[in-house]
């Protein structure tokens, strides 16, 4: 799509600039609920985020004001809450971004609509770690949840080791590389990955109820862990991915065309899109383990934002997904926080198929055809 | 795509009189071989008729005929293969297969057990009587029987008239439907009743039932798959304005289904929350792991068997068109079909078959996945065979998983059996075979 005259442009930027200021303003309005029972409290929220700030900058620097932290707190309601809201928001904000951001690549490496990190048996992968994870450590897991990173990891990085590997192995015998083959070998090895943790499930509801219960929360998202060093860990993984794929994003337009042509553009394809995939892999299971299965976004945003944004360009489209994906998991979460059934707040996954399957629908019926 | 022979060498040479009698000549040799295609087609089997075998091409239309005629023959004889396998997996399953504990697994005594269930088995065969409830266990391996059939069968058409290899009851949503369906009768319906219950109590109201009601969760399961469907394929109209997209299709399947299996794991998170023994949770499970612990009864047979035996009668006639809907839509609408009608009756069929399999036996994985890519290989893709070959396969299959699973005591994680050993055979084969993924 040729973007190159000025009107064109501009538009873009303001496309750019409406959404960034849509996702802000999401960001904000999800700082003012409550998480522990239903309320908006913006003035509230506020004055307590404001003392958070002073409060840290005098640690930061030394000052004497740190040694009030106390009395400060005293006088702030709700203090500890809206601190933990402040960290929830983020991380819910970039597991969206980065959801989405690996659906986009995936879908513009692949030229398919239905590839996502999804099919290529990540979230089977998270879910298998998860209650593998549970299953060993039966006891004590709620308390070192930094460690269901590794099991989650190492389960996702196995299934989609199976994935490429067969469907490497599948395309060489045949003396080429299909797509196609691929999605095959990843829908097979996600229904295993599935059906191997619905039977860990039964094995774990004979070992204690309570124990898949916590499952059934970590695997839908009820609530974010949100201690410093599950944050850290996420943050530091978040940015090894999205930077190298913010980075190639020109490049991956070249991965639209032809091996051959793209080759001749000086774009290697194969590396490209081994990169892609570390880094949509990557983003995705970080995404998951935190947020709770919500690959559903990764799948569907992206056709809308093709839609909205009228092309396939990968630089537009990876900048509107990631705003997009960052408004649509605040949103969520701030329904959530809203509705709460049976005493508990509803799960994130749900709420964020709720708002994603008519937009999706919408957006294709009035799409023709453009896909990568 | 078959790269267009002779008429672009044709466009581009100066046209003679030789070139032009060159070209008619060609168009003759094409429209009888059409002509003898077409009548090959309706003739269903490969009998060529020798009348003008003068040019080359000729001769190698002969030849692929007769290469066509081979494998024919070889499908042939794969079918009766599979059906003698079929009835002698089913003999000696219902008469061997017992199910013992793991502290019992002594092999003397599996053999005493066997061979009091073989004769007790010929008894019930020769109608001297039942003993021992041989026949509920006859019937459930009727029932296993009609399962893997109606599974393979529907998966082999859904990815025929989608021509997409995704395309199976998973993931059109017809499964999750099912399960929606079942959580509705769960939360709605279900009889929770605690405390004990008298036996005699139980009959009285047994007895008092009508059909229906006895069957009313199989019943809630199935309306649930037609209401799926229904919402797929609505779905899918809306989105393609009016038109019908196969990629559309499955796309919105998937989706509806990972928010059906949501919304499945909210109502029982919700449930375990509120009460860790509540029986709902294990009715909600209990179906999306497959199995046939609740299917052993006649009348349960003979309400399968009055689904199966016609829809597999209507798919064996509409088999014609759907290897017509397999060239795509346009051409298929040249050779005089009504594409949508025979897309529409084919789901409807096929929707009705596996929902009556899940409604009765629960979701089981992967048979309407593999067994149609293994019986095309077998039998190729004509759907005259595809369809009954597909059928046996599954049957087969089925079959021997159950049996393995009765061995090992696994009969309430039948998904779980079907899937393992079907993704690791699947893998093994597309690994070997490749190409086993063309679903043309």
């Amino acid at each position: 799509m040729r973007t190159d005259d000025g009107l064109n442009k501009k538009k873009g930027r303001h496309l750019y600039f409406v959404c960034a200021l849509i996702l802000i303003v999401m960001f904000l309005i999800s700082l003012c609920f409550r998480t522990s029972e239903p309320g908006f409290e913006p003035v509230r929220s506020a004055s307590n985020l404001w003392a958070g700030l002073r409060i840290g900058l005098a640690e930061l620097f030394n000052q004497p004001l740190a040694l009030d932290k106390f009395d400060i707190i005293r006088d702030h309601d709700f203090y500890y809450e809206t601190i933990s809201r402040l960290k929830e928001s983020i991380v819910t904000c970039i597991a969206g971004m980065a959801v989405c951001a690996g659906g986009a690549a995936f879908q513009t490496m692949f030229r398919n609509p239905l590839a996502s990190p999804n099919i290529l048996g990540i979230s089977a992968g998270v879910n298998l770690g998860t209650i593998m994870f549970l299953y060993l450590f039966p006891t004590t897991a709620m308390g070192m949840l930094t460690r269901r990173y590794i099991y989650c990891y190492i389960s996702a990085a196995v299934l989609v080791g199976i994935t490429m590997l067969s469907g490497k192995i599948a395309g060489r015998r045949l003396g080429r590389f299909s797509v196609q083959d691929m999605l095959v070998v990843g829908a097979i090895i996600s229904q295993f990955g599935n059906v191997i943790v619905m039977y860990f499930q039964f094995k774990l509801e004979d070992i204690d109820a309570n124990l898949l219960t916590s499952y059934q929360e970590l695997s839908m998202g009820i609530y974010v862990l949100t201690d410093l060093k599950s944050i850290l860990i996420f943050l530091i993984s978040m940015a090894a991915s999205i930077l190298p794929m913010y980075l190639i994003r020109y490049r991956m337009n070249a991965s639209v065309l032809d091996d051959s042509e793209a080759r001749s553009m000086g774009v290697r394809p194969d590396r490209l899109r081994a990169v892609g995939m570390v880094c949509g892999a990557v983003m995705a299971v970080t995404a998951l383990v935190e947020c709770g299965d919500m690959g559903i976004m990764s799948m569907a945003i992206p056709p809308v934002v093709r839609y909205l944004s009228r092309g396939a360009d990968f630089r537009k489209v990876m900048f509107v997904s990631m705003c997009a994906g960052g408004t649509i998991m605040l949103l969520a979460r701030s329904i959530c926080s809203m509705i709460y059934v049976a005493g508990m707040a509803l799960p994130i996954n749900f709420a964020v198929s709720l708002i994603v399957l008519p937009m999706f629908v919408i957006a294709l019926s009035k799409q023709r055809g453009v896909y990568a | 795509m078959k790269p267009s022979s002779g008429t672009g060498s044709s466009r581009i040479t100066p046209r003679t009189s030789e070139s032009r009698r060159a070209d008619k000549k060609e168009k003759k040799a094409a429209k009888a071989a059409n002509e003898r295609d077409r009548r090959r087609r309706r003739n269903g089997t490969g009998r060529i008729t020798m009348k003008s075998s003068s040019s080359a091409g000729d001769v190698e239309a002969l030849r692929a005929q007769k290469e066509r005629t081979r494998k024919f023959k070889r499908g042939n004889k794969a079918m009766v293969v599979l059906a003698v396998m079929l009835v002698l997996v089913f003999l000696f399953s219902s008469a061997f297969f017992v199910t013992v504990s793991q502290e019992h697994m002594y092999i003397s005594y599996l053999l005493e057990l066997s061979r009091t269930q073989a004769m007790r088995f010929f008894n019930f065969v020769t109608g001297a009587g039942a003993e021992g409830g041989i026949q509920f266990m006859t019937y459930r391996n009727i029932m296993v029987v009609m399962a893997g059939a109606c599974l393979a069968a529907s998966g082999a058409i859904y990815q025929g008239t989608f021509k997409n290899v995704l395309a199976s009851p998973s993931t059109l949503g017809v499964m999750s439907g099912g399960s929606l369906g079942n959580i509705i009768y769960a939360l709605l319906f279900a009889v929770t009743a605690t405390g004990t219950v008298k036996a005699s109590d139980a009959a009285d109201v047994f007895n008092s039932q009508n059909l229906l009601m006895r069957n009313l969760q199989s019943f809630m399961v199935l309306i649930g798959c037609f209401a799926a469907v229904g919402v797929v394929v609505g779905i899918t109209l809306l989105i393609g304005r009016g038109k019908f997209r196969s990629d559309y299709l499955i796309l919105t399947g998937i989706i509806f289904s990972s928010l059906i299996g949501m919304f499945s794991s909210m109502v029982q998170y919700y449930l375990i929350e509120s009460n860790p023994e509540d029986p709902r949770v294990d009715i909600i499970r209990n179906l999306t792991m497959g199995g046939f612990v609740n299917s052993y009864k006649l009348d349960q047979v003979l309400i399968m068997a009055a689904f199966l035996v016609p829809c597999s009668a209507i798919l064996m006639m509409m088999s014609g068109r759907l290897d017509a809907l397999v060239l795509g839509d346009e051409q298929a609408r040249t050779m005089g079909i009504n594409v949508r009608r025979a897309q529409i009756a084919a789901i409807g069929v096929n929707t009705v078959m596996t929902a009556v399999v899940i409604a009765f036996c629960g979701q089981i994985g992967f048979i309407g996945f593999i067994m149609p890519l293994a019986a095309r290989r077998i039998v190729g893709p004509g759907f005259r065979r595809l369809i009954p070959a597909s059928m046996l396969l599954g049957a087969v299959t089925l079959l021997v998983i159950y049996d393995i699973a009765v061995l090992t005591n696994m009969t309430g994680y039948l998904n779980v059996m079907t899937s393992g050993i079907g993704s690791i055979v699947m893998i093994i084969a597309y690994i070997k075979g490749g190409g086993a993924a063309r679903a043309d």
